[in-house]
């Protein structure tokens, strides 16, 4: 009879490595998981050139747009001045790309003055007392259709028909208990306060006439962003557009989620590392060393496993500082407990193989077979571990985020997803109107571990087969 | 019984295992009977099917992925037709299987008492003291001593030669009209296996309990079956009286069996199998599927498959073979010398 | 089985021993004490105040007193409540937590096991696919993201639910008596029939499936009473259920693989008892070493819960004792968790004994 030809499967032409590839590919989700892992850390990575925004930078006239708006390119305050190049800062970004091109262009923007007068409101026990305008003092005071209250200085905006003595002055509105003076600004833009800036750019990129209403300028001329209503480059809006929509500062959703998606990933990354690092050391001491040594340094995982650990973790960045070293450490103290067991549980079984025997009659010494022979036998759980500990790595880091610890670099939080998804829960608004801004990042989230769970999964099962299935 | 009708018989029964790689047919048109008291004896290579014959007998076989075809006749019923009700009273009441590992077939967090008392208050109908009672009267019965205090142990407990004895006292426990005994003694040490083989001969001889024993040790066959059937790629290939089927076996594969072993008389013998390699389930070769490795094998043999058939026996006793050559008048083609060797 | 226990119990006070030192010295090492945050304290007010609590003394002293204040019960002063002891701040806060802990554990071990066993005696259901889909969803996403998903979705969109605070009424509890006498004597029936001849008493499987059965009425009864706590169970339960889901299923999987079931099959027993008494004992040992973990798991997401919905239980209390330095508070929660976690860890040793008998006569 002529011998069955062998199944292909059954040919161990590839290296285990290229095996565990196949089965990796054959499995959908760990795939599907593997592009959508790999697209999120490819964005979070290009993300200043994805995105043209600054996560940081606040446009807060804007306030919170929905998904998909476009929105006038604007700067806080625009300045040019005659005979000057525009500052970067000063200009919408296409204005300040225009300046440097070498051609002549004409910047035109739709200026609405408001007419605002000051009102000094005395709040005691959450209920007014008094009304001044000027010199005047009001009981009641109408806000027309045309009008609106604003806290001082381009503040929050409050929505009040009345404003009236003995009545409350809502939130926005700094509340606070006792007696308390708020300045709020009565704010009105009359049709005839409309006039047309026209900035003219010369061709070596400095401004050559402002003129506003027909009327040129000399000297200083300063535009406030919330009294435009249009601008355009040689005829062409100046637009934004926030596919994600902007949060209630005015930032971009979409570049916070990205940028939030680095701090995630990164942390991840590197914790994972930490841990995992700590973890097969520890394990491969213990495994290698046997005996007393092995039984004593496993009691010890034993005794850690039994704690509470977040709660170490929080006391640790509280008391030492939220510093992005810390948080290493922090996160990577907690992993290694899992890696560590398993490390050891392979090396005692792959130290009674022949090949450490081996070694051993050629004169290698114990550290060489260790680093050598044993931890590399090991890699397979450790690409296991990591993928595995990644996603875990990143909710502890959110977790921390959403409960308000959220990493200081240079003093400065740095908003990870966690962080956002809290501020999107506080931001949600009364009936869920502003339901983006918790919905995006925490799609984001729960996207990248879903996928890095799978991902994990499908690796375990395409390394160790036997253990298909498991919990 | 009074009538002809044998207590178990196998009609054409086939069984498939659906499977990654398409189906496989583990049992091919198996036909097979058991008398009342009789004992019978299965034998064949590992992976000839002898196990999920019997499983599914017992409609043990998991379905799906598995599917049956043929019959299995219970006292003429057919068990593939009955409800689960009647499957369940044929089950350890009518028939009793005991299964080739003693060590994992039986529940390791449960105590001895509770898996002995459970199938006789089932199917006795004891009440709880009664039934520990006949448990340990079984437990005694089967050689272990202090019966009542051993009803509390949990398995790990017992020893893998106690734990098997257990599992007979537990088969035979309903008293059973059939008992089928899987392989009862090959995860034993050979001191330990004789004992269990007498044992369940002399239960089964005290209460008339029919038997069939699948086993590798032909000589445990020639001790105490009155049957013998054997097994090759799923079907049956000889089947008659231990006798004449050890004395003039007339399948060229049984003759190989035989040959392998070098003396019948000494009872623990293992069964050699015959060399070469046993066929892939998934794919048999055309007509016989021993054809390869048989030294009698002519061109008919590739182009037709033998069904069973009845060849003369002494006494006018039955003894049939699926084979279709006659190897006491052919002379083997091959070399009778390399019969037994491995084939090129 | 004795001994077992008493190993298990000596155990207890090494590990919460490590914890307290632990985070003592944590804190301790930490640059700045608790007034150093405050900004118009005069050095000599400052000197007081230490002295005060006598954090000028040396650190080996602090720990001293500080330990023989706990195993005396005394936790200390707070820093930031000055009227108030650390031990009446933990008697205020732990009933919430406990009580949504509890309600919380209850719904997941009784959601999980049963999706669990369903799915593995209908392998490759539809209800099978389904439930582990979800559960494979409920187990990566976490509860900080579920929450507020639910409260976006069930209290702002929809409001269904109000959408914080906390207050529990037991007002249906009447009810639930009748309900749980009720199940008691149907159980009792099923038991009859459903499972042969053999009594009901001594299938321990039956009676603990009973007692989860009564606290899910329990925590059922309470949730339709309070509806200010159906969210914050629902979202801290969710991936427990979903993890315990997927242990009971791949646990019970493997177990119905095993010979013993088939022999338990080949006695003739029916369906129900098979699973019942041969594969459940084997199959919920997965859920079993996992609890552990999951109590754990249930203390870290009450610090979410308690956030999101406004609760006054310890979890909140701590987040705010940790970023305002409260030490002494700190340390009582950790205390007070952490004893918690290690007595809860005991029982579910001792039941993991009592399951599998291997264990116990080691
Ligand atoms: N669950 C299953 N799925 C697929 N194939 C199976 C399954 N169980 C058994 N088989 C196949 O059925 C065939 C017969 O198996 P069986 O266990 O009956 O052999 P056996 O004669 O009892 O062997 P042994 O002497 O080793 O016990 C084998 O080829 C086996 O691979
Ligand atoms: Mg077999």
């Amino acid at each position: 009879m002529a011998a069955t030809a062998p199944e292909p499967d059954d040919v161990p032409s590839d290296g285990p490595w290229a095996q565990a590839w196949k089965r990796l590919r054959r499995n959908r989700m760990a795939m599907a998981g593997l592009v959508v892992v790999l697209a999120m850390a490819l964005s979070a990575v290009l993300a200043p050139w994805i995105v043209p925004f600054d996560p940081r930078e606040m446009e807060r006239w804007t306030g919170a747009l929905a998904p998909g708006t476009r929105h006038l390119e604007l700067c806080n305050e625009m300045v040019v001045e005659r005979g000057k190049a525009p500052r970067p800062q000063d200009v919408p970004t296409a204005v300040g790309k225009a300046a440097v091109d070498g051609a002549a262009h004409v910047w035109r923007i739709e200026v609405q003055d408001e007419v605002t007068t000051l009102l000094r409101v005395t709040v005691d026990g959450g209920k007014i007392q008094q009304i001044g305008e000027g010199g005047k003092r009001h009981t009641t005071l109408e806000i027309a259709e045309d009008e609106f209250i604003r806290v001082k200085d381009g503040g929050a905006v409050v929505r009040v028909p009345v404003l009236a003595v003995g009545g409350v002055l809502p939130a926005p509105a700094p509340q606070q208990a006792g007696r308390f003076v708020v300045m709020v600004e009565r704010v009105k833009r009359p049709p005839e306060a409309k006039r047309t800036v026209e900035i003219a750019l010369g061709t070596d990129g400095k401004v050559t006439t402002v003129t506003s209403a027909g009327v040129p300028v000399d000297g200083e001329m300063r535009v406030r962003a919330e009294n435009v209503r249009d601008t355009s480059l040689d005829g062409a809006r100046i637009e934004h557009s926030h596919p994600l929509g902007t949060d209630q500062e005015g930032r971009d959703v979409l570049a916070r989620v990205l940028f939030g998606a680095r701090i995630s990933l990164l942390v991840g990354i590197v914790a994972t590392f930490v841990s995992l690092s700590i973890g097969v050391f520890y394990g491969a001491i213990a495994g290698f060393a046997g005996g007393r040594t092995d039984v004593f340094m496993m009691r010890v995982v034993d005794v850690l496993y039994a704690l509470p650990y977040i709660f170490l973790v929080i006391i640790l960045l509280v008391a030492f500082g939220r510093s992005l070293v810390m948080l290493f450490i922090a996160l990577g103290l907690v992993q290694w407990l899992t890696p560590a067991r398993v490390v050891r549980g392979q090396i005692l079984s792959l130290k009674r193989r022949e090949f450490v025997d081996a070694s051993v009659t050629l004169g290698a010494t114990p550290w060489t077979i260790l680093i050598r022979h044993l931890i590399p036998n090991t890699m397979g759980v450790v690409v296991v571990f990591t993928t595995l500990t990644i996603p875990a790595v990143i909710l502890e880091e959110s977790f921390l985020s959403f409960i308000g610890l959220t990493v200081l670099f240079r003093g400065e939080p740095i908003d990870s997803w966690g962080a956002l998804v809290d501020y999107g829960r506080n931001a949600l608004g009364g009936d869920g109107e502003r339901w983006w801004l918790l919905v995006f990042p925490a799609a984001a989230m729960s996207l990248t571990l879903f996928s890095l769970n799978f991902l994990g999964d499908g690796l375990r099962d395409a390394l160790d087969p036997r253990q298909k299935g498991r919990g | 019984m009074a009538d002809d009708t044998p207590l178990l018989r196998l009609d054409k029964l086939s069984t498939w295992f659906r499977t990654d790689r398409g189906p496989v047919k583990a049992v091919d048109g198996v036909d097979l009977e058991v008398r009342a008291g009789e004992s019978v004896g299965v034998v064949g290579e590992s992976g000839s099917g002898k196990s999920v014959t019997m499983l599914s007998v017992m409609r043990l076989v998991p379905s799906p992925p598995a599917q049956h075809q043929g019959r299995v006749l219970w006292k003429g019923e057919d068990v593939f037709g009955w409800n689960a009700r009647r499957v369940r009273k044929f089950r350890g009441r009518e028939c009793a299987m005991i299964f080739q590992d003693p060590m994992t077939s039986l529940n390791p967090y449960l105590k001895i008492g509770l898996q002995l008392t459970e199938s006789i208050e089932l199917h006795l109908g004891l009440g709880h003291h009664a039934a520990r009672g006949r448990a340990a009267e079984m437990l005694g019965r089967v050689g272990i001593a202090m019966p009542e205090q051993r009803l509390d142990d949990y398995p790990h407990q017992f020893s893998g030669g106690m734990r098997q004895r257990v599992m007979i006292a537990m088969a035979l426990s309903c008293d059973p009209q059939l008992l089928i005994a899987d392989e009862p003694t090959t995860a034993l040490d050979v001191t330990i296996q004789a004992q269990i083989l007498e044992l369940i001969d002399a239960q089964r001889k005290a209460a008339g309990t029919g038997l069939v024993l699948i086993t590798h040790s032909l000589g445990v066959v020639a001790g105490m079956c009155d049957r013998t059937v054997v097994m090759y790629a799923g079907r049956v290939v000889e089947e008659g009286r231990t006798e004449d089927v050890f004395a003039s076996p007339r399948m060229p594969y049984t003759i190989g069996l035989l040959k392998s072993v070098p003396r019948l008389d000494v009872r623990e013998t293992r069964l050699v199998p015959v060399p070469g390699t046993p066929p892939d389930p998934q794919r048999l070769p055309s007509g016989c599927p021993f054809r390869v490795r048989c030294p009698w094998a002519e061109d008919r043999c590739a182009a037709e498959r033998p069904e069973l058939r009845e060849v003369q026996a002494p006494g006018a006793a039955r003894h049939r073979i699926a084979c279709h050559v006659d190897v006491t008048t052919t002379p083997p083609r091959h070399d009778p010398a390399s019969f037994g060797k491995v084939n090129p | 089985m004795g001994r077992y226990v008493l190993r298990r119990i000596l155990w207890m006070p090494l590990v919460l021993f490590v914890l307290v030192a632990a985070s003592f010295f944590l804190i301790r090492l930490a640059p700045g004490g608790p007034f150093s945050a405050e900004r118009s304290v005069s050095p000599e007010i400052l000197a007081n105040m230490n002295a005060k609590y006598h954090l000028d003394a040396p650190w080996w002293e602090q720990f001293a007193r500080y330990v023989g204040g706990v195993l005396q019960g005394d936790l200390g002063p707070s820093f930031k409540f000055k009227d108030r002891t650390v031990n009446q701040i933990l008697a205020n806060g732990i009933g919430p937590t406990v009580m949504l802990g509890a309600i919380a554990t209850v719904l997941a071990l009784a959601i999980g096991l049963v999706a669990g066993t369903i799915g593995a005696v209908k392998q490759n259901s539809v209800f099978d696919y389904g439930s582990m889909s979800v559960a494979t969803f409920g187990m990566s996403v976490p509860n900080y993201v579920t929450g507020p998903i639910l409260v976006l979705v069930f209290a702002l969109t929809w409001k269904a639910v109000p959408v914080s605070g906390f207050d529990v009424s037991f007002a249906l509890w009447p009810m639930f008596v009748v309900a749980g006498m009720y199940v008691l004597w149907r159980g009792a029936e099923w038991a009859k029939s459903g499972l042969g001849s053999v009594t009901f008493a001594r299938e321990s499987a039956c009676f603990w499936l009973l007692v989860l059965l009564l606290a899910s009425c329990a925590a059922v009864t309470t949730l339709v009473g309070s509806p200010k706590l159906i969210l914050p169970s629902v979202t801290l339960a969710l991936p427990f259920a979903s993890r315990i889901a997927r242990l009971m299923r791949a646990g019970m999987l493997e177990v119905i693989g095993q010979d013993y079931v088939r022999t338990a099959r080949a006695k003739g027993l029916s369906e129900t008892t098979v699973v019942v008494r041969h594969a459940l004992k084997g199959g919920i040992l997965p859920v079993v070493s996992y609890l552990g973990p999951a109590i754990a798991g249930v203390l870290t997401g009450s610090l979410v819960v308690e956030k999101i919905f406004n609760i006054p239980g310890i979890g909140r209390e701590f987040v705010e004792a940790a970023l305002s330095r409260d030490y002494f508070l700190v340390l009582g929660i950790v205390v007070l968790d952490g004893a918690l976690l290690v007595s809860f860890n005991l029982v579910v040793d001792v039941v993991y004994g009592f399951l599998d008998p291997r264990i116990r006569y080691d």
